[in-house]
């Protein structure tokens, strides 16, 4: 009697979830998909750049801007993300006694937060290369940046992209938290719709399946280029 | 001081002729890593084409030395000529190290080639012959190619230009690294011991490469385990242990006459082991 009440229950629900409501509502659910797009676009790019000055402060033996770096780093990678963009968003234009765009303070907010993760990223990757490679580049008489152009970055770049487009992947699902702030991104939408329709499970499984579908192939493309590299450097 | 240390400091050239330059200059030569004292007052010439061998168990400073020699570590003392010329001095008790004026020249007059071959494995063996040449002496790309086939011709290597190094062996990718360090025409070439990575039946063909490079009178500082190799080409064999030089001579001296009791201790226990 036990098993078969979940299952009574379970033929007595399934009938009542509408699957089709996402279809529905599919006109509002891909302008919040666009906005989410957006900001992870941008957060990346912006991130990608920062990144390499939060590593190359990082890596500096200059030890104000090595200690000024790694605090940076602990703060924005150890608070959640979503007081960060609280702080952002509320208190920065504050602060700063200017009007700032929501959608700029954002931008803001995640993008140091994530180019603390993608700076870690290509430290480790550059830490990672053997000290004889440096020195065979320095021995042949190339430059710091030249070193760097033409040994460190190309090594370093191929090391690191794995966990970069797993950060990414992340960071794409992380934009979720602009929604609490009412910017207009897909979960935003996904949640009024929820409200509205009173179906929550319904909507935000189809805002889900969304989020999935682009960030699968993503994850699908990691897992080749991690089994390609760890082929080449045999 | 012992007689052989007083000879560390004489100016001699094979054949016991004095010379006023020598190509290389080490004086009071100290490097320490945290405390550690790695290097003790390391003193030797080195002379235009002579091949000078430095042998030693592991820990010896052998390794230091050479990175010292071109400039990948400081020392906390000492000096260093190349072609009698300030490259690197440090008056010691914390005084930084200067460089000489012709600091960059005079670098630009070592190769050297590491144990773990080091070539770039982003780039064919072709694309890592050309990079130094191209990019610092700004050599045209077509000068620079000649230049490589016929280097990795010397060198056996002509079939592999366009491999990538994961595709060589152990012996191909060493050859290969020897050639890139060739390619900015030095005049002194470093060897941290290029054989030690290798398998047995690998290391002729470093070696052989080697042997062809000292009949041609380069100058050569090699740190080597291979003894059957430092008996053969070596004009002058150093024997270092815990940071110093023990003793140094010919190696027909060394290795059957050593003076030193630590030396001939040494010398046993590795001829015991060929």
């Amino acid at each position: 009697m036990g098993g078969a009440g979940p299952v009574c229950v379970f033929g007595v629900v399934v009938p009542y979830f509408e699957w089709g409501l996402a279809f529905r509502f599919s006109h509002l659910l891909l302008e919040g998909l666009k906005t989410t797009l957006l900001i992870s676009i941008v957060v990346m790019a912006l991130g990608l750049v920062l990144g390499i000055f939060v590593a190359a402060g990082r890596l500096s033996k200059n030890p104000y801007i090595n200690k000024s770096v790694a605090a940076y780093i602990e703060v924005f990678r150890g608070t959640p993300a979503l007081v960060q963009l609280v702080w952002f968003y509320y208190c920065l234009p504050i602060f700063l006694g200017i009007s700032l765009p929501g959608f700029t303070a954002i931008v803001i907010a995640l993008t140091l937060n994530v180019a603390a993760f993608y700076g870690e990223a290509y430290r480790s990757g550059i830490q990672a290369l053997q000290k004889d490679q440096i020195d065979s580049a320095d021995v042949l008489g190339l430059s710091y940046f030249q070193r760097l152009r033409y040994v460190v970055v190309p090594q370093a770049f191929r090391i690191v992209i794995p966990v970069l487009l797993s950060l990414s992947i992340s960071l794409f699902k992380d934009t979720s938290l602009v929604s609490t702030l009412g910017i207009g991104d897909l979960m935003y939408e996904g949640r009024v719709i929820a409200t509205e329709t009173y179906r929550p499970i319904e909507i935000l499984t189809s805002v889900a399946a969304m989020y999935f579908f682009i960030a699968f192939p993503v994850s699908l493309l990691t897992r080749r280029l991690e089994l390609r590299l760890s082929r080449a450097y045999r | 001081m012992s007689e052989t240390r007083v000879s560390a400091n004489r100016h001699t050239a094979p054949g016991g002729k004095a010379v006023a330059r020598p190509m290389i200059g080490v004086r009071d030569l100290c490097k320490r890593f945290g405390h550690v004292e790695v290097l003790q007052d390391v003193c030797f010439d080195v002379q235009p084409s002579e091949k000078v061998t430095i042998i030693g168990p592991s820990g010896s400073g052998k390794s230091t030395l050479l990175r010292l020699l071109i400039a990948l570590e400081e020392p906390e003392k000492g000096e260093i000529t190349i072609e009698g010329q300030p490259f690197i001095r440090c008056d010691g008790d914390g005084h930084s190290v200067k460089r000489g004026k012709a600091f960059r020249e005079l670098r630009g007059e070592m190769g050297m080639v590491f144990q773990q071959f080091s070539l770039f494995p982003h780039m064919t063996v072709m694309q890592n012959l050309l990079l130094a040449p191209t990019k610092v002496q700004r050599v045209s790309h077509g000068e620079a190619e000649q230049k490589a086939l016929a280097l990795l011709e010397k060198v056996g290597l002509k079939d592999k230009a366009h491999e990538h190094p994961e595709k060589l062996s152990g012996g191909q990718k060493q050859r290969a690294s020897i050639a890139r360090a060739l390619m900015m025409e030095p005049k002194i070439m470093l060897f941290d011991e290029v054989t030690s990575a290798l398998d047995p039946e690998l290391i002729h063909e470093v070696l052989d490469v080697m042997q062809r490079l000292a009949a041609e009178g380069m100058t050569m500082v090699v740190v080597t385990h291979e003894m059957g190799f430092a008996s053969k080409v070596a004009d002058r064999v150093i024997f270092m242990d815990h940071g110093r030089v023990v003793e140094e001579g010919s190696p027909d001296q060394i290795f059957r006459a050593p003076k030193e009791k630590r030396t001939e201790a040494f010398i046993n226990a590795v001829m015991t082991h060929i």
